[in-house]
């Protein structure tokens, strides 16, 4: 499994949205895409459906909230981050989770080479209303998809490696 | 990638154009993301159409230019009226059927 990942930082959910629909169009694996997300409109009674795991209304919910990504992406978890609210973690990032809760809830990010201080970065930035799009692979489809998303300009965009080294000169 | 494989993206792109229902900037900027950008002008594109796709994709983005200002495509897009990037969306067509007219008469 290839543990190289590229992420990239968007200031709001469209335009996120419109960087997985590039990568979409451009053939990237969409099942090697995530997009982590805040700051969205909080359905009614969400919290509720999650607690009950009424997998229709949390679904219904979460399509509510981020709208096409669903229905492009690989699986959808949500969690309730303290002083935070709501998370939407689309894509495999979400399969981390659990494992994530010691590490904040981005720990996941560690499987693939960004270490504990970039991690942080990223969780701050969430915090703060920006929108996440990685993309993981090898090296080849990591720089496809690094041109191609570097067209979309986002706030910023690092590759990372599987020895936990940011790649020199990677960011935008 | 060979010319047929240009010719392909060139397709592609006017697919994504066509078929979308953004507006046409945000139809330019997926077609271009998506395909146009993975295109090595030097290696994939025809001699006859190197000019007219070095024309379309600085105006799109020049930041893999040289003598660009290291603009992406999401922002000078940004900054274009919606006749000029319906102009260029009608280039990226007429440079497709150029392409295809070139891989059909060589077949």
């Amino acid at each position: 499994m290839n543990t190289d990942c590229l992420v990239a930082v968007f200031d709001s959910k469209e335009l996120a949205q419109q960087a997985v629909h590039v990568l979409d169009r451009g053939d990237f694996p969409t099942d090697q895409v995530s997009l982590v997300a805040t700051g969205l409109p909080d359905p009614p009674h969400l919290a509720e459906d999650l607690s009950l795991q009424d997998d229709s209304g949390r679904a219904a919910a979460i399509g509510a909230g981020l709208g096409a990504i669903v229905g492009v992406l690989a699986g959808i978890a949500v969690t309730m981050v303290s002083g935070l609210g709501l998370v939407f973690l689309a894509g495999p990032i979400g399969g981390g989770l659990v494992g994530a809760t010691t590490g904040g809830f981005l720990g996941g990010l560690s499987g693939w080479g960004v270490h504990g201080e970039r991690i942080r970065h990223y969780e701050k930035l969430v915090k703060a209303g920006k929108v996440l799009v990685i993309a993981h692979g090898n090296p080849g489809e990591l720089a496809r998809a690094q041109r191609m998303l570097g067209e979309t300009n986002p706030d910023e965009m690092h590759m990372y490696g599987a020895a936990d080294t940011e790649v020199p000169g990677a960011g935008v | 990638m060979a010319h047929d494989a240009f010719c392909q993206r060139l397709q592609r792109a006017v697919g994504i154009l066509v078929s979308e229902k953004d507006r046409v900037k945000e139809r330019l900027l997926v077609a271009y993301a998506s395909q146009l950008s993975n295109v090595d002008p030097a290696r994939d594109v025809p001699e006859a159409l190197l000019g007219e796709f070095d024309e379309i994709r600085y105006a799109l983005s020049d930041a893999g230019m040289p003598y660009g200002y290291g603009e992406h495509a999401a922002r000078k897009l940004n900054n274009m009226t919606e006749d000029e990037a319906s102009q260029l969306a009608r280039r990226i067509f007429a440079l497709s059927l150029r392409a295809q007219e070139r891989i059909s008469a060589s077949v």
